[in-house]
C-alpha cells in the first residue's frame, strides 16, 4: 500500500514541471553542454592480512573515475570504478572491496532542477529530517559507500515541499561480515510547511524490505513514520526544533515496536552561543536510520536506549578572541520499558570542553572529553591536540597533533594514542609523520609508524604517498582531513581534477 | 529474495546505467560548449539556495565540515576575503557536509564565528559526491560569472587563500591586482 502512495506521489510530481516549464528558473536556460569530474586511482600493496594465520600480502589496484555532464537543467554522472587484486584469495575480510572485482558502475544518475520541481534518477544518498526515520549514506569508517539505486523526486509548491522516493540499497558491512551481497528495498516520503511567524511543521513515512541475514527467510520489514515542527529565530534569538517518531520492525515473524524523540533549542546571545538537546530513543535503532546524537560529533554513540539531556555553552565568551566550548549531557537507560537486556538502569556522565585560539602566526586547538558510565563503571576519554605555526612568509606550517582515546571497562584498559609531525607547503604539498600506539591490556602493545608526502605539480593534480601503517579512523594530514579504514603498507594515490 | 533481485533488481539496474549511459556519450559527443554549474540546497533555516541564481558573480563554493579541523582554519580566512570583495562581485557559499543528525549543531557553531556568507547544508553529501567522491574536506569550488567551473582546490595548507585570492581577482576582472597580490605585495588589490 505504502508503495502505490510513493507511486502516486511521483506521477503527481512529474506532472508539476509541465505547468511550470515557463516559470522563472534563476538563468539556468543556458543549453550547452559542460563535462567535468574526477579520476582517482590508488595502488596499495597490502600487508594488513599478515596477522591472519596463513595470511599474506596481495596488491590492489582501485581506479575511479567520475565523469558529470550538465546540460540545460539537467545533469548526469557516472563513477565508474575498477578493482583489480593480486591474488582475490588472500584478500583481508576487513578489505570491503573484496566483494567486488573488475569493473564497476558503481553510481550513475540523471537530475532534473527546476522551479517547482525536482527529480533525481539512477543511484543518490539520502536522509530524511535529522536522520531519525531514514538515513543512507556513505559508511567513512570503511571508506565504502553504496547509494540507493532508484529515483527521488521533489515538488515545491509555495510554502509546501513535498518529497517521494524508492529504491534499492546494499548494507556494506552486513554484506562483508556475511560474505554475500545483501539488498534491502526502501521507499519513503517527508513533507515539509512553512508556517507564518517563521514556524514549521513536517513529517515522513519509510517503509523498508531488509533481507534476512537467516537463508531461506523471508524478508525483515520496517515501518517508520516521524512528525517535526520547529521555528527560524524565534523573537529573534531562539531557533527550535522537535522531531518525534514511532517505528515496528518485524523480524522472523516477531513484530518490536519503539520510539525516537529529540528536541534541540539553540539561541546565540553576543559572543555566546548556548545550544540545548534532549534525546530520547527506545528500540530505534535499525539499518538505514542515525538519529541524532545530543553529543560530540567527534564520539560514537549508540541509539537503542537512551535518554535525556544536555547543554553546550560555545563561543568567544571572555571576549579575548579565544573561541571556548563546553558541554554537559546526563543520559540514562530506560528503566521501566522492559528492557531484553535486564537492564536497571545504565547512566552515563558526558561532559567536553576545549578551545580554539588564532594568534599571529600560531593556531592551536585543544579539547578533553569524558564519559562515566555510573552504573557499569566503564569510564572513556578523548584529548585532542593541535598546533599549527605559519612560517616562510606565511606559505610554509609546521603542525603537530596528538590524539588520545583511552577506554577503562574496569577488568581491561584500551588506550590507542595518536601523534603527527607535519610541514606543508603552499603550494607544492606535504610531508607529514605519523606514529599510533593501540595499548589493550588484554592483547598487548601494537605500534604504527607511518609516512605520507603529498605533491601538488599543478593545482588539480594530487600524488600521493604512504608507507607504512595506520590504525584506521580520522586522519588529518597534509591540510585535508579523511576517515580512513586500518592499514599496513603502502599506499600510492594520483588524484586529477578537471 | 534471491527470485526477486533475479526477476526484479538486475534488469531494473541494468536499465538504469544503460540510460545514464547513453545519456552521458550523446552528451560528451557535444561538449564543446560551456554550460553553468547547478546546484540546489537548503540554508540552515530551511530555504532553498540554488547556485543558478547567482549567475553573473564569482563563486567560490567551500565544503567543510564541523569536524574538520583545516576547514575552521580556512572559513575564517574565506569570511575576511568575502567582507572585502563582496561588492566587486565575489560569493562565498559555505556548504556543510555534516550528516543530518548534526543538523541542529551548525547554525550555533556558525553563529560562533560570525559567518555572513551563506552557509547551506549537503546532509546527503549527493552534491559533494559529484565534484569530489573520495571526500577529502575541505574541497573548493572556483566558479565565473558565466557558471563554468574554473578551478577546484584539495585541502588547506598555510598560504593557500593567497593563491585563491590571485585566481578569485583574475576572475573579478583585477587583473592588476592580482598581480601585485602575486608579486607578493599584500593589500595591492584592496587599496586599488
Amino acid at each position: 500500500m505504502s508503495r502505490l502512495v510513493i507511486a502516486a506521489l511521483l506521477l503527481v510530481m512529474a506532472a508539476a514541471p509541465v505547468r511550470g516549464e515557463d516559470g522563472d528558473d534563476g538563468g539556468a536556460e543556458d543549453r550547452s553542454y559542460r563535462l567535468f569530474g574526477t579520476w582517482n586511482v590508488t595502488w596499495e600493496d597490502n600487508q594488513t592480512a599478515e596477522d591472519d594465520p596463513g595470511g599474506e600480502a596481495y596488491q590492489k589496484l582501485k581506479s575511479l573515475l567520475n565523469l558529470n555532464l550538465l546540460w540545460w537543467r539537467m545533469s548526469a554522472g557516472v563513477q565508474l570504478e575498477y578493482l583489480d587484486y593480486s591474488d582475490p584469495e588472500l584478500v583481508d575480510p576487513g578489505d570491503l572491496d573484496r566483494l567486488r572485482e573488475g569493473f564497476e558502475l558503481r553510481k550513475y544518475w540523471i537530475e532534473y532542477l527546476s522551479d517547482p520541481f525536482d527529480a533525481r534518477l539512477g543511484t543518490f544518498f539520502t536522509s530524511f529530517g535529522h536522520g531519525m526515520t531514514l538515513y543512507v549514506q556513505k559508511n567513512d569508517v570503511v571508506g565504502f559507500d553504496e547509494p540507493i539505486h532508484g529515483g527521488t523526486a521533489t515538488l515545491s509548491l509555495g510554502r509546501l515541499e513535498l518529497t517521494a522516493l524508492g529504491g534499492e540499497v546494499s548494507e556494506p558491512l552486513l554484506s562483508n561480515r556475511f560474505g554475500r551481497e545483501f539488498e534491502d528495498n526502501l521507499w519513503g516520503s517527508t513533507a515539509r510547511i512553512e508556517l507564518p511567524a517563521d514556524l514549521y511543521i513536517g513529517g515522513s513515512v519509510v517503509g523498508a524490505e531488509l533481507q534476512s541475514i537467516y537463508p531461506d527467510q523471508d524478508d525483515d520489514e520496517v515501518d517508520v513514520w516521524a512528525v517535526e515542527a520547529g521555528g527560524v529565530e524565534l523573537g529573534g534569538v531562539l531557533d527550535v526544533h522537535a522531531e518525534w517518531s514511532e517505528i515496528e520492525q518485524t523480524e522472523r515473524g516477531r513484530t518490536e515496536d519503539g520510539h525516537g524523540g529529540y528536541l534541540a533549542l539553540s539561541s546565540t546571545m553576543g559572543p555566546v552561543t548556548l545550544l540545548g538537546e534532549y534525546k530520547d530513543y527506545w528500540n530505534f535503532a535499525y539499518r538505514y536510520n542515525n538519529p541524532p546524537t545530543a553529543g560530540s560529533t567527534l564520539e560514537q554513540y549508540a541509539h537503542d536506549d537512551v535518554k535525556g539531556p544536555r547543554l553546550m555553552v560555545s563561543g568567544d565568551i571572555l571576549r579575548t578572541g579565544t573561541r571556548l566550548y563546553g558541554s554537559y549531557g546526563d543520559f540514562n537507560t530506560h528503566r521501566d520499558e522492559g528492557s531484553l537486556g535486564g537492564t536497571e538502569g545504565d547512566q552515563q556522565l558526558e561532559w567536553y570542553a576545549g578551545l580554539e585560539e588564532t594568534a599571529g602566526p600560531l593556531y592551536l586547538e585543544a579539547s578533553y572529553f569524558s564519559r562515566d558510565w555510573k552504573d557499569r563503571g566503564v569510564t572513556e576519554e578523548h584529548i585532542i591536540a593541535d598546533v599549527h605555526i605559519a612560517t616562510l612568509g606565511g606559505r610554509g606550517d609546521v603542525s603537530f597533533g596528538y590524539d588520545s582515546r583511552l577506554e577503562d571497562l574496569g577488568h581491561a584498559t584500551s588506550d590507542l594514542d595518536r601523534t603527527y609531525l607535519g610541514f606543508s607547503l603552499s603550494p607544492y604539498g606535504s610531508v607529514t609523520a605519523r606514529y599510533a600506539r593501540d595499548d589493550k591490556s588484554s592483547v598487548g602493545t601494537e605500534d604504527f609508524w607511518g609516512g605520507e608526502v603529498e605533491f601538488f605539480p599543478i593545482r588539480d593534480i594530487t600524488i600521493g604517498l604512504f608507507i607504512g601503517s595506520d590504525p584506521g579512523g580520522l586522519v588529518c594530514s597534509g591540510g585535508q582531513c579523511r576517515i580512513e579504514p586500518p592499514f599496513d603498507g603502502m599506499r600510492a594515490r594520483f588524484a586529477w581534477r578537471f | 529474495m534471491g527470485d526477486r533481485d533475479a526477476l526484479a533488481s538486475a534488469p531494473c539496474r541494468r536499465a538504469g546505467r544503460a540510460a545514464v549511459i547513453g545519456f552521458l556519450l550523446l552528451g560528451l559527443a557535444a561538449a564543446a560548449g560551456a554550460g553553468q554549474q547547478d546546484f540546489k540546497l537548503k540554508d540552515m533555516d530551511g530555504n532553498a539556495f540554488r547556485l543558478a541564481d547567482h549567475r553573473g558573480e564569482v563563486v567560490y563554493v567551500t565544503f567543510w565540515a564541523t569536524w574538520c579541523v583545516p576547514c575552521r582554519r580556512e572559513l575564517p580566512l574565506l569570511e575576511s576575503m568575502y567582507a572585502e570583495l563582496k561588492d566587486r562581485g565575489l560569493l562565498v557559499i559555505g556548504v556543510n557536509t555534516d550528516p543530518a543528525a548534526n543538523k541542529s549543531k551548525i547554525k550555533p557553531f556558525v553563529n560562533q564565528y560570525k559567518f555572513s556568507f551563506p552557509t547551506v547544508l549537503d546532509p546527503d553529501n549527493n552534491v559533494h559526491d559529484t565534484y569530489n567522491p573520495t571526500r577529502e574536506l575541505p574541497y573548493g569550488l572556483l566558479i565565473d560569472r558565466e557558471g563554468n567551473l574554473h578551478k577546484t582546490y584539495a585541502g588547506y595548507r598555510t598560504g593557500d587563500e593567497e593563491l585563491l585570492r590571485e585566481d578569485i581577482l583574475k576572475l573579478l576582472g583585477d587583473a592588476e591586482g592580482a598581480a601585485g597580490a602575486a608579486a607578493g605585495e599584500p593589500g595591492a588589490a584592496q587599496d586599488e
